[in-house]
């Protein structure tokens, strides 16, 4: 009997839908799927492909769109955003909100099964996506639970649980798969939690390492600590998938920000290894070399953005290298085989830092602190939305945010907790794309998106760059745009019924080029229209 | 918002108020009186305290308590007084992680002189003491009031307007909307005007508030303090 459930499954599996991510693959440049967070492993989200470039964009064709209708309110969220970036798998599109996994016929966007999650508990902010290892799908619910579907069918094939929601712990992040390993990170700053990285089995979901952010008793960087309480309690979540060199067998992952969040006193010191980028041994979890971007940080300055893995010459010589537009609004390239910056300059105009110590990494001035009269310094200059590098023009992009708010500390005990503190923006912001020079970190082009009511605090525009010299994003206002990769220009729009909300996506097939990008509670894939498509075929 | 945080269960406000003083009388000496931790650990991390609910496992522990760590029974106690006890340190821990209730209060900490002296310098061209800022300590609180001396709320007074020009005409009003590719005003005769961006079309924005625009993120955190301070005074 098992044997026949067996061949009846293969049989109706390989008639329907049948989807196996060949592993191997992973890591390739993407062309024909997507089938990671970020395409690849460097989170370039760069694409190779160049039948949609600067001279046919504007013929851009509008060939389906999928609408969540089913889900509505979800405790505190009015409407579902989509902000995860889809993944693409012969010929299947898999994407999230909290909650809920979709997969749909890339061709027709027709809906091929649905996954729903019961939680008990986690922050509803957003879910970034799904992992995928041979026919499995890894999906996090908000309350620490990792779960792994079929591909086929969206059956629940195991369900893991890694943190506990009632102390604060939350997750929704898009778990990263590399080799035989799962990484799924953790969020939760109400309540000055203990952040860390976990590696499970793909197929069982056991855990094969863990990496705590903060240093224990006797550990290296616990000098960076007033207390082991203090660093027991010191935050730094991991809550957005990181990059992986295969020929280091390096993972980079960026560190959330330091707990108490806006209250400082309790926790004297750099703090580490939060508000850092870190390299690990992907089959230890050992850290190699790690980079503070924050030292000491007292503005909710999560430095969880991408490090995006970089090839290119430094002074005539090829380097592998690691870029960083963090949340501080500080640009950071490193040596990635090492930790070494290459270049540590601001992106924003900021006022919280005293230059650079020896190592490169910015210097917080003391002065520009939460205190109880309050002072002024930046919100945040970038979020998780998606940054991207092109190899073809040597620029990194990234839709910033300009604007400053007044910071208060509220919990003046000398052992604070939570949030301890909050932020008052002044006026409103300004949402400008900016593409960074990656040898200097200068800006070559930045375009101000104008708009009145400036950029919103957890929400904006990915990025996506291609060989067609194109970098697909949006603005704040529902508009979709092209711009050109080299000089910024827009080359074209499509009016959406929301702002865009996920990180593009671009891939080969059926010999046309798609891109998707999701804006709110709709996802829309675009190919060249009819004539246009048959002359960049010829 | 304890619900988009997931916050579980939310203390009973009554039952914390009744527990406060019995926590003081039994368990602050160790515990410190916010519960924080001074000889023995914080609670506000507990696992007990967090994974508990309404006393479900707090009052049966504190019953037992854990001598062999030092921790006394507190079998002494009524089970109410032990759940109210319990709704205490929940109060503790929502005060903390629901930044939802968090209140910006007694800001005020500048030097008043040091504040009108600042404004006598760089605000009187515009701005007059005994005219439009007469009684602006009164009418907004102190956290409200330092937002908006450096950045005012826009009224319909304050709003942007535009002039957009196209080779055939010019409109003039008040900035409705704004993006890369249309551009909305009302004009004088209350007209909603739309106008697409195209290669024709020049738009120049006019903001009253530029010179308070200018203030962000340049003015100094002792001037910004010291002026509120000063304004306060002006009730």
């Amino acid at each position: 009997m098992k044997r026949l459930a067996a061949l009846l499954l293969t049989c109706c599996s390989a008639t329907a839908h049948a989807n196996e991510l060949d592993v191997a693959t992973l890591g390739n440049p993407p062309t024909t799927s997507w089938p990671t967070f970020n395409g690849d492993y460097t989170g370039k989200r760069f694409s190779t492909l160049k039948q949609i470039d600067t001279s046919n964009v504007e013929s851009l064709q509008l060939q389906w769109s999928y609408r969540i209708t089913e889900v509505g309110a979800q405790r505190g969220a009015p409407v579902p955003i989509i902000k995860a970036t889809p993944l693409l798998v012969n010929g299947t599109l898999y994407f999230t909100i909290p909650n809920n996994v979709y997969a749909l016929d890339a061709r027709t966007g027709t809906r091929l099964w649905t996954y729903s999650w019961v939680d008990n508990g986690g922050h509803l902010v957003g879910n970034r996506g799904l992992g995928m290892y041979k026919n499995w799908l890894y999906f996090l619910g908000p309350d620490d639970w990792v779960i792994c579907v079929d591909s086929n069918t969206g059956k629940e094939h195991w369900r893991k649980q890694i943190a506990d929601a009632r102390l604060q712990y939350f997750t929704t992040t898009a778990p990263l798969v590399v080799k035989n390993h799962v990484l799924v990170g953790v969020g939760g700053d109400a309540m000055d939690i203990r952040g860390f990285l976990v590696s499970l089995d793909p197929e069982t979901g056991e855990v094969q390492w863990k990496w705590w952010t903060t240093p224990g008793a006797g550990e290296p960087g616990i000098e960076t600590w007033p207390s082991v309480d203090a660093a027991m309690h010191g935050g730094g979540g991991t809550w957005l998938p990181g990059t992986f060199d295969p020929e280091l067998n390096l993972l980079y992952w960026g560190t959330g920000n330091t707990n108490p969040v806006f209250a400082g006193q309790g926790r004297t010191g750099a703090n580490l290894y939060t508000t850092s980028i870190v390299a690990l041994n992907v089959e230890t979890g050992k850290l190699a070399w790690h980079f503070q971007v924050s030292p000491h940080d007292t503005h909710d300055w999560d430095n969880t953005e991408s490090p995006v893995l970089v090839d290119a010459n430094v002074a005539g010589k090829p380097r592998k290298l690691l870029a960083q537009a963090s949340r501080n609004g500080w640009f950071v390239v490193l040596d990635r085989t090492n930790g070494r910056k290459v270049v540590s300059t601001p992106y924003v105009k900021l006022n919280w830092a005293k230059g650079t110590d020896k190592l490169g990494q910015p210097i917080p001035d003391p002065a520009i602190q939460p205190t109880v009269a309050g002072s002024m310094s930046i919100i945040s200059a970038t979020n998780w939305m998606s940054p991207s590098y092109s190899p073809a023009t040597g620029l990194f992009y990234v839709n910033s945010v300009e604007g400053f708010g007044i910071y208060y500390l509220l919990d003046t005990h000398p052992k604070p907790s939570g949030y301890g503190g909050t932020v008052n923006l002044l006026g409103t912001t300004t949402r400008v794309l900016k593409a960074l020079d990656i040898n200097t970190g200068q800006v070559r082009w930045q375009h101000e998106y104008p708009s009145l009511n400036g950029a919103p605090a957890t929400l904006g525009p990915g990025l996506l760059s291609t060989a067609g010299n194109l970098v697909f994003t949006g603005d704040d206002q529902g508009n979709l745009i092209a711009f050109s990769a080299d000089a910024g220009q827009i080359l074209w729009h499509f009016r959406a019924g929301a702002p865009e909300s996920n990180g593009p996506i671009t891939y080969l097939q059926d010999e046309r080029q798609w891109v998707v990008i999701a804006a709110g509670d709709t996802l829309y894939a675009y190919t060249l229209a009819p004539a246009a498509l048959n002359r960049a075929t010829q | 918002m304890r619900e988009f945080l997931g916050l579980g269960p939310p203390p009973d406000p009554a039952a914390a108020k009744r527990g406060a003083p019995i926590f003081a009388a039994n368990c602050a000496f160790c515990h410190g009186p916010q519960a924080r931790g001074a000889e023995g650990p914080s609670l506000i991390y507990s696992e007990l305290v967090l994974k508990d609910a309404h006393g479900s496992t707090v009052a049966e522990f504190l019953k037992a308590g854990r001598p062999e760590k030092g921790m006394p029974s507190f079998a002494t106690l009524s089970d109410e007084q032990r759940k109210d006890i319990a709704e205490f340190l929940h109060q503790q821990v929502e005060d903390v992680a629901n930044r939802g209730t968090y209140e910006i209060k007694n800001i005020v900490l500048g030097n008043p002189r040091k504040g009108a002296s600042y404004v006598a310098s760089h605000c009187l061209s515009c701005h007059s003491v005994t005219g439009d800022l007469k009684g602006l300590g009164a009418k907004w609180r102190p956290a409200d009031l330092q937002r908006y001396w450096i950045m005012p709320p826009r009224t319909p007074a304050r709003a942007l307007t535009a002039t957009v020009r196209s080779s055939q005409h010019t409109w003039e009003g008040h900035l409705q909307q704004i993006d890369d590719f249309r551009i909305s005003l009302v004009d004088k005769s209350g007209q909603l005007v739309v106008v697409e961006r195209n290669a024709d079309v020049t738009v120049e924005l006019h903001d009253p508030l530029a010179p308070h625009v200018a203030m962000i993120g340049n003015l100094k955190d002792p001037d910004m303090i010291n002026v509120t301070a000063y304004l306060e005074s002006l009730k």
